[in-house]
């Protein structure tokens, strides 16, 4: 491929340079060590008065230029200057970036490098240069080095800055351009000049709003030299001239930002610009597009060793398996789940965020072991192996982000699942997960993202408002033949609190469990006889039973109709919100109590019932309680249809979780009768 | 990379031990008494620490562990470090699955090497070998042999075979090997002294354990070190990068590293003539001390530089001066030196930090150390300097190196010493409350607590160690109550050994009392619900041991509406007893609640007998701290 490109920029020879100088409007330009004292004036800034530190500008810019091997590279240059505000914000005087090496055996170079600080001492600038044995390098994995240096001499109030340029040799890899990050931002700007060799899609995300927009068109001419080295070869030079497409876009007066809970990834809204690579132009006439649509990107998995054509010629590696697996069934759903309890109890699963297989199948098979892609491919391989419709399904988690739904990059997902096909039912599996049921994923796979890898690659919306978690509860406190109160509880978990619970239960023995539950009731209430149903049928919700037993020697009895279960505090603490609430799932959750009062207590006060909505129906809550001198009986209900809230409506879900706070803190109180 | 895999014939040098033959792995072997509580089995352990000479040594380990269950799966990974001094010479290991059938062994390529750099610590040379079979069809069984090899022997390994909870013994084994002229010394935690054989110019130490059962633990144990079998080693005659040492008494210990001290504590020009101009016109030492040590706070941060020797030996004092930042040894080293220039002497610090540090065994001179500070030496009055931190105050020891004892450098050798111990009234909370609950429910609350000692350490990190933002966030996060809203937070600091901090809180909280119809339901203790439920089915095995020191006073008024008359109200109690001393009184009149509390403790070890009147004196706080003010409209 890279022979084609010097041929193609040969065709491309033109003389015509010309320069074009930038309209600066209101982009202010940094100049390397171009401190004053004003600089060091300011005790706070109104971008965030609290900030421990604060990036007085954040400098980006990628450009390219004719490199020994015949092609181009990417020249990237980072330029940065930060005031340190206090003690706290020290850290942000400790710098780490990566370089990394490629599968080609090229890597990134670092080309400059120097960082400086800058205190004022007795009204003077005083500068500390940081030294080369101040950087330390360490070999994080094979394909990564991380540079890593801290700045000298720094205190509160210090400005520190620094600058590399790293030329990667790929040059159609553009880093993406992070205009937010933890510490606030007075400037930052991503310059970036691409050569119409190139093409790209840039895409832009968060909630930041561009100061600086522009984009100008000027000619540039790059030289190139190829065959360097190689004996057999003439070493060439060449001078290529084309358009070159340059854009600035800055934003000013950027917030740091700050995690909240109640967001599957911050990083969905991080300000930021990332580049597709859409396609190679050689000249005029030559257009060769990379990835596009999905099709392609589909069509491409499916070719892909490491991929689609794995599934494709599966072999006889499993038909043993598969014939002692399944012979004694003829229903295909029963094989199916045969097939998928194996590969989940014998593979064990290393984690990996890749969608690509990381070794060929037959060795995965073999080891029984690999990533999430390794073990679910090989389920799909087994399915076609057996004639199933089985496909793969890949799809990016909700803590690694949301991918831009038209870029096909596949970089940006992180995991593979299988769909299968049996008569007209689908089936989504998962059988990298020791504790999953058979067509049941884990609610971080539901990120709206899936896409299904087959001619036609249909998009699967795995939405967190379509997972519906069910809880029910029953309290019955009835008399026995002694006229004794006594009490039973039971419980129906929805799923993925039962998954918690058996992730829970293989650290901790129930009885440890159980005792985490009786520290949940008012000391005066007594537990007994614990039982748990379906721990190790994953397909299914837990069941959990114990007795209850109140303290009957007071004269006034208090005691909360809910007992453990409810809302002790406000799940939403914060008084205010910037990101919207996206909850793992909606939640419908029921709680009945049916109370016989023994002889000689008499109802003294209950709760009032209660009903309430949230935006019309979107929320229900109702405590309805009613009491008779010989019974009483409560239902309780909350109810959720939607799991994803807008920042706008974070305080009236507040209020509304506050009034269940506060009816869930509501007593009953019986009194002992006079004798 | 310095790692060979050679095939090491170290075996020559010992005399073949009994090793399990492959069929013996079968899990079914391990009797019933060791798989009980237990998430692995230790079916076979040889340690083996060989002095070859002063600047050499041998450690060979080989062990065969059967994983029971995925929580044992951790104890089935090897991992092995190694830096500058010491290098991994060979590893070797099997995997058998669970009727002792060799299912396949380690190749090179499947050892990860790895960088040790954690998220705490900036640069290191630490790196480490991993190794993992990825077999997960429980039970099943590695076997694995690691060669290594030490220069610079500064510190041997400790022998553990039962280093926690949930795993068994069945056969464990140290082996160590010296010359008759280098002996190694050891110290024995809840053991028996080893067998002993001779050689014509060495000598053979061996211990064994077979078939201990597995541990679980319990609430309030004393760490596992304290309790479970141990031998540490240490070192007689030591070189390393061309110093040698002696460490067999702690005079030569400490001679050894005061002379890795030596010549680093130069200050350059302009540092002396700050530290004059600061100090010249003072005439205690104390005053000097602090100018100096909020000298060095201002202008120096900490980072952790782990590299070479470094691990052992400070950075000068003038690469702190020009870097502006160090790590525990070089801080320490260069606030020495501060004071010197001054004229106050002080003293290099080794220490074991941390809350739960294991105690300093004074009769057993060896490296127990991972933390430095500094100090003004003058008997009880000592003022302790703890280098790394921004913000604490001179003198303060605090819960990270307070109670405890530490190994002080001098020119004639190492000196036990004692930290400060912190007494109950010095670890002061005593807190003020003047509230009022509307006719809604809604707490307004205005609460000023001035706090001591170790009970001002979060509200310290609080204020230096959090942005203004971050503190209300908290502040809005750590309380218990439901919704509620931090309206206004101050603090006061006053800096001295026992620092004191004045917190000033605003709270309200929408819904703090409960409401029904006829009654109002308060539960006067707001702020500081304590004690714990635990269960006593289960004899209590292990003594308890008590870590906290405190006394907290709470004084509590709230104001509440009108027409309420009282039902029932928290009794009054008063406990006094070798767990501690806790005490609530409640009274109401004129719409007003008052609620007064006070708890003391101490840190103290309980033999296990006591265990249940431990529980209930824990529950009586538990349950007294959460009892409600229950009033009730008075209907005339």
């Amino acid at each position: 491929m890279l022979k084609q490109i010097v041929l193609s920029f040969l065709l491309l020879l033109t003389t015509l340079y010309c320069s074009i100088s930038l309209a600066q409007n209101g982009r202010p330009k940094f100049k390397y060590g171009d401190v004053k004292e004003s600089d060091f004036a300011p005790k706070s800034y109104a971008v965030d008065t609290s900030a421990n530190a604060v990036f007085l500008f954040d400098k980006g810019t990628s450009s390219y230029e004719g490199n020994n091997n015949g092609y181009l590279s990417v020249v990237y240059k980072k330029h940065t200057r930060m005031r340190i505000m206090n003690k706290n914000g020290f850290d942000a005087a400790t710098i780490s970036f990566p370089l990394f090496h490629y599968d080609d055996n090229t890597e990134d170079k670092l080309d400059k490098f120097e960082a400086v600080t800058y205190n004022m001492e007795n009204g003077k600038i005083i500068e500390t240069k940081l030294d080369k044995s101040g950087v330390f390098k360490d070999k994080v994995s094979k394909g990564a080095v991380v540079y890593k240096f801290t700045f000298p001499n720094v205190k509160e109030g210090s400005i520190v800055e620094y600058r590399y340029t790293v030329i990667v040799p790929n040059p159609t890899v553009l880093r993406p351009w992070y205009f937010q990050g933890e510490y606030p931002r007075l400037w930052s700007e991503l310059d970036i000049s691409i050569p119409a060799f190139y093409e790209f899609q840039p895409f832009k995300r968060g909630l930041g709003v561009l100061a600086y927009d522009t984009i100008m068109e000027t000619n540039d001419t790059y030289n190139i030299i190829s065959g360097e080295g190689n004996a057999y070869q003439r070493t060439t030079a060449y001078s290529l001239t084309t358009t070159v497409t340059r854009n600035i876009w800055a934003m000013k007066d950027v917030k740091g930002l700050k995690d909240e809970p109640y967001v599957s990834s911050s990083s969905n809204y991080q300000s930021r610009v990332d580049f597709f690579y859409t396609a190679f132009r050689p000249s005029e006439n030559e257009y060769k597009p990379a990835i596009r649509n999905w099709s392609e990107m589909s069509e491409k998995l499916m070719k892909n060793p490491a991929f689609g054509l794995e599934i494709k010629n599966p072999g006889d590696t499993y038909n043993e398996d598969l014939l002692r697996l399944t012979k004694s069934d003829s229903d295909d759903l029963t094989k199916a789940k045969k097939i998928y309890y194996y590969v989940r109890d014998t593979f064990s699963c290393i984690d990996n965020e890749e969608v690509l297989l990381s070794q060929p199948l037959k060795k995965i098979y073999a080891s029984r072991k690999g990533s999430v892609a390794d073990i679910n491919l090989t389920l799909v391989t087994m399915y076609k192996s057996m004639g199933f419709e089985a496909f793969p399904l890949i799809l990016s988690t909700r803590d690694n982000g949301m991918p831009p739904p038209n870029f096909p990059r596949l970089r940006d997902y992180n995991y593979v699942i299988c769909r299968l096909k049996l008569g007209d039912q689908f089936y989504l599996l998962d059988a990298s997960r020791k504790n999953l049921g058979f067509n049941k994923l884990d609610h971080n796979c539901y990120n709206e993202n899936g896409r299904v890898i087959n001619d036609i690659p249909l998009a699967v919306t795995l939405t967190t408002d379509s997972l519906k978690e069910t809880k029910k509860t029953a309290v019955f406190l009835t008399l026995d033949d002694n006229k004794k109160s006594i009490g039973s509880f039971s419980s129906e978990l929805s799923y993925y609190e039962s998954q918690a619970i058996r992730e829970k239960l293989k650290k901790q023995s129930k009885e440890d469990y159980f005792n985490e539950i009786k520290k949940e009731y008012p000391t005066d209430v007594k537990l007994s006889n614990f039982s748990i149903d379906s721990l190790n049928n994953y397909e299914e919700s837990i069941k959990m039973n114990y007795d209850i037993d109140l303290n009957w020697e007071d004269d006034m009895i208090y005691f909360n109709p809910l007992f453990a279960e409810g809302y002790k505090t406000n799940p939403f603490k914060a008084a205010t919100r910037n990101f919207p609430v996206e909850m793992p799932f909606t939640s419908d959750e029921i709680y009945t109590l049916s109370f016989e009062i023994p002889d000689g207590y008499v109802v003294e006060e209950v709760p009032k019932s209660a009903k309430a909505t949230y935006e019309s129906s979107i929320g229900y809550f109702e405590y309805i309680i009613s009491a008779t001198p010989k019974m009483i009986s409560l239902r309780y209900r909350l109810k959720f249809d939607m799991a994803n809230f807008s920042a706008e409506s974070y305080d009236s879900l507040r209020e509304f979780y506050d009034l269940i706070v506060k009816k869930h803190a509501e007593q009953i109180v019986l009194k002992k009768k006079a004798k | 990379m310095r790692v060979s895999f050679l095939v090491a014939s170290i075996l020559i040098f010992f005399s073949a031990p009994r090793m399990l033959g492959a069929q013996e792995y079968a899990a079914n072997l391990i009797p019933d008494s060791l798989t009980t509580n237990a998430d692995y089995v230790k079916r076979y352990e040889e340690l083996r620490v060989e002095v070859v000479s002063s600047s050499k040594v041998k450690l060979y380990r080989k062990y065969a562990f059967t994983i029971l269950n995925e929580r044992g799966v951790g104890y089935g990974v090897l991992y092995d470090y190694y830096d500058k001094f010491r290098s991994i010479e060979s590893i070797e290991g099997t995997l058998y699955d669970a009727s002792g059938k060799k299912i396949k062994s380690v190749k090179k390529k499947e050892i990860a090497d790895l960088s040790g750099t954690d998220g705490s610590e900036f640069a290191t040379d630490d790196r480490y070998k991993k190794h993992d079979f990825y077999f997960r069809e429980y039970p099943y069984t590695v076997v694995y042999e690691v060669e290594s090899e030490t220069s610079g022997v500064l510190s041997l390994p400790t022998w553990m075979p039962q280093r926690r909870d949930r795993v068994s013994v069945e056969q464990s084994k140290l082996v160590v090997k010296f010359p008759y002229n280098n002996p190694v010394r050891y110290y024995l935690i809840n053991f028996i002294e080893p067998s002993v054989t001779s050689n014509s110019g060495d000598k053979t130490l061996t211990w064994e354990v077979k078939n201990i059962k597995a541990v679980i633990p319990e609430e309030y144990q004393p760490s596992w070190y304290k309790i479970l079998p141990s031998v540490k080693l240490g070192p007689s005659y030591f070189e390393a990068q061309g110093h040698s040492g002696d460490m067999s008494s702690w005079e030569s210990y400490g001679k050894y590293i005061y002379a890795l001290l030596q010549g680093r504590d130069e200050l350059p020009q302009n540092v002396k003539q700050d530290v004059h101009a600061m100090t010249d016109k003072l005439s205690s030492t104390s005053d000097k001390v602090a100018v100096l040590y909020k000298y060095l706070q201002d202008n120096t941060r900490y980072i952790s530089i782990q590299m070479g020797i470094g691990g052992w030996q400070p950075f000068e004092a003038k690469y702190v001066a020009e870097k502006k930042y160090g790590d525990c040894k070089a801080l320490s080293n260069y606030m020495v030196a501060l004071l010197k220039e001054a004229g106050v002497y002080a003293n290099y610090v080794e220490i074991q930090s941390g809350e739960d540090a294991e105690p300093l065994i004074e009769s057993f001179p060896a490296s127990q150390a991972n933390h430095v500070i500094a100090c003004v030496p003058n008997g009880k009055d000592s003022i302790w300097l703890e280098c790394t931190s921004s913000f604490d105050s001179p003198g303060y020891n605090g819960s990270f190196t307070g109670n405890r004892k530490a190994i002080l450098i001098k020119e004639d050798g190492a000196h036990i010493v004692n930290t400060h111990h912190y007494t109950p009234s010095e670890n002061l909370q005593v807190r003020n409350v003047v509230a009022k609950i509307d006719a809604s429910g809604k707490l307004t609350a205005s609460v000023n607590t001035k706090l001591t000692g170790v009970e001002q350490e979060t509200a310290s990190s609080l204020i230096h160690r959090a942005s203004a933002e971050e503190r209300e966030d908290y502040l809005n996060r750590a309380l218990s109550i439901p919704s509620y809203k931090v309206n206004k937070h101050e603090y006061q600091e006053v800096r001295a050994c026992i620092p004191v901090i004045y917190e000033n809180l605003t709270v309200t909280s929408d819904n703090y009392a409960n409401m029904s119809n006829k009654r109002l339901f308060v539960t006067p203790n707001i702020f500081n619900l304590m004690g714990a439920k635990f269960s006593t089915e289960k004899p209590r095995l292990y003594p308890i041991h008590y870590t906290s020191t405190f006394l907290n006073i709470d004084t509590v008024y709230i104001d509440v509406p009108e027409g309420y008359v009282l039902e029932t109200q928290p009794k009054t109690v008063e406990i006094n007893n070798s767990f501690g001393k806790y005490s609530i009184k409640t009274s109401f009149k004129n719409n007003q609640i008052e609620f007064i509390r006070s708890y003391e403790r101490q840190e103290k070890i309980y033999p296990s007998s006591e265990w249940k009147s431990f529980v209930t004196f824990m529950e009586e706080v538990y349950k007294n701290d959460r009892s409600r003010v229950i009033l009730v409209k008075n209907v005339q």
